[in-house]
């Protein structure tokens, strides 16, 4: 049966949307084919805003750091006003790479080649050999380091986007700013990342690890070993069976589950294994939260855990720490993942011993659960390339009327996963550009 | 004892340790261990991971020791999927220096560990650091620290073996 037949809001021909037999459905050959690939360079990592570094990365002027973003080299830097920029690095030259750190604190960019000097607006300040150039030679400013077309920042959380006609950041965030807004308020001095993220490679398409990173119910089963581990460290409890929750799409394809899970954290959730010491400092941060943001929104910020998505490939899991992570493609069989997390500026050293003791656990590549995702990109990969055609099925909770991109269900369910292959989908179609 | 046999007697128990870990006789290797032991791997890309607080900064493994057994009875298990199948590996530890103060030994390394599983061959390099302790039982494992040279995890994507 040919995807025409059943539905026709697939734009991109490879999702199958069965709102009749409730079968929502990926082509495998979105997992592997090299054209999706380019596609998905041209349009997604092209169109969307994509994360690109916190503020508190490059808290002084002249600190920079390195980083790809959607293929490209780039310098995300503090100019000498303090505001944050992002250069495209490469030579405006011959193309050389100018900075070959990956972070530290500078007056100029100096090109090894032939050392022309950028200061730290971009602008050309020397070009080394000076004979044989006309007067006036950048008087139109052609030879500065160029920038990133657009760069945004909310809450010091600083994206970029390649298209100069791109709509605005908030707007592009739609009802995720808030889960964002959830992480910064967690402190008032304002948070920072932690020094320790870590960057790895990993087999499978990029697209598994968006997939894994709100699947909820993918944990009884794969990470067996750390419930063990969770439930002997809180004492008893079944922690795989007491988790209550929800998933939802946010809009323009972003994500999220929210849950209720007992495993601690340093704003505010006491458990025994934090010590007794710890106990009254977790309860004043958590009467200040509520002085502050109310017991509603008091409560979501301390006692739930959340897994968040924004469109294309940032993760923020506000659960055990706070983690963000971004992934990109390398190839469709290969992937490249950072991982940074965050805690409060000035932290009570109780609280970040706790906070790193408690994400060492679950979520690092050394922790007890990561190293088994990565294996099952590995595994899914391998079906994606090595068995014929193949759909991969999202389908877990849907219903007949739901508006794809805000659908709501369980946490357990897949509403979440659907309203990001929506927006997948129309920007691959074509249907969707993100412009103003 | 002269330098000599001290560093001997260390790479012996180096080597020891590291069979025990090739074998995947990891609950024999957690009793290396003294009972306030600790197993560091540092962060990359650090200037100085000898000399990082793992409280402060986010280490790749900071485990003490109730936390060690726990990574070992999570590693012996099928569900360890990364480690189902078992990898083979092989631990190798050279150019050793020993130094003997206050009662502790200080033993610093460097290391290769060659993974292979599912047709790939991976290796884990730089240099370690123990600080050992002279018990009833023999020498056992104050800490042992691990210092990566490589910048990210590329191409293994985990650690999920023991270093």
């Amino acid at each position: 049966m040919s995807i025409a037949t059943l539905d026709s809001e697939s734009r991109s021909g490879l999702v199958e949307i069965d709102r009749r037999r409730l079968r929502f459905r990926v082509d495998r050959a979105a997992y592997r084919d090299d054209e999706i690939f380019r596609r998905e360079r041209a349009t997604i990592f092209s169109q969307c805003w994509l994360y690109l570094g916190h503020a508190s990365e490059i808290p002084r002027a002249g600190d920079f750091v390195t980083r790809t973003i959607g293929g490209y080299d780039i310098i995300f830097n503090r100019n000498a006003a303090g505001e944050v920029r992002a250069y495209f690095n490469a030579c405006s030259h011959r193309g050389a790479t100018v900075c070959r750190e990956r972070s530290g604190s500078t007056r100029v960019f100096t090109c090894p080649y032939h050392g022309w000097v950028y200061d730290l607006e971009g602008r050309l300040r020397d070009q080394g050999a000076k004979g044989g150039y006309p007067a006036g030679f950048n008087a139109e400013g052609d030879y500065n380091l160029r920038p990133v077309p657009r760069l945004e920042t909310y809450r010091d959380f600083c994206f970029v986007n390649f298209n100069p006609r791109a709509i605005g950041l908030v707007d592009y965030l739609a009802d995720a700013a808030d889960y964002l807004a959830l992480v910064a308020d967690q402190a008032e001095t304002g948070m920072e990342v932690i020094p320790g993220g870590v960057s790895l490679e990993a087999a499978g398409n990029w697209k598994l690890l968006m997939e894994n990173s709100y699947d909820a119910y993918h944990g009884p089963s794969l990470h067996s070993t750390y419930f063990e581990f969770l439930d002997q460290r809180v004492g008893g409890q079944n922690m795989a069976a007491t988790q209550m929750g929800f998933g939802a799409g946010l809009g323009q394809g972003h994500g999220v589950f929210e849950l209720n899970l007992r495993s601690g954290r340093p704003i505010a959730q006491w458990i025994p294994p934090f010590g007794e010491a710890a106990k009254p400092k977790i309860e004043a941060v958590k009467a200040r939260l509520v002085e502050k943001f109310g017991q509603e929104r008091a409560d979501r910020m301390a006692e739930r855990q959340r897994n968040l998505i924004i469109f294309p490939n940032l993760v923020v899991n506000d659960n055990l720490g706070i983690s963000v992570r971004t992934v990109f493609p390398l190839s469709p069989n290969r992937m490249t993942v950072d991982i940074w997390i965050l805690g409060p500026k000035g932290e009570d050293p109780i609280f970040r011993k706790l906070r790193l003791d408690n994400y060492l656990t679950f979520v690092g590549p050394t922790g007890f659960a990561t190293p088994d995702d990565i294996e099952a990109f590995a595994l899914c990969q391998r079906g994606n390339v090595h068995a014929p055609g193949g759909w991969s099925d999202i389908s877990k909770g849907m219903s007949a009327d739901e508006d794809l991109l805000h659908a709501r269900a369980d946490f357990m369910d897949e509403a979440q996963m659907r309203g990001w292959w929506m927006q997948w989908d129309r920007l691959i179609g074509g249907a969707e550009t993100l412009e103003a | 004892m002269s330098e000599t046999n001290l560093r001997q007697s260390v790479e012996d128990f180096l080597f020891r340790e590291a069979e025990l870990l090739d074998r995947w006789r990891l609950p024999e290797w957690a009793e290396l261990f003294v009972p306030d032991g600790r197993y560091l791997v540092a962060p990359l890309g650090l200037d100085d991971p000898a000399s990082a607080d793992p409280d402060a900064v986010l280490f790749l493994v900071a485990d003490d020791r109730t936390r060690i057994g726990q990574r070992v009875t999570r590693l012996m298990k099928k569900g360890a999927h990364a480690e189902y199948p078992h990898s083979r590996t092989r631990h190798m530890i050279s150019n050793v220096t020993v130094e003997e103060a206050n009662g502790e030994i200080r033993a610093s390394g460097n290391f290769a560990t060659f993974r292979t599983r599912n047709r790939e061959v991976m290796t884990y390099m730089g240099r370690v650091h123990h600080h050992l302790a002279r018990t009833a039982e023999g020498l056992r494992i104050r800490e042992k620290r691990v210092c990566l040279d490589i910048e990210l995890l590329a191409p293994q994507g985990a650690l999920a073996i023991i270093l």
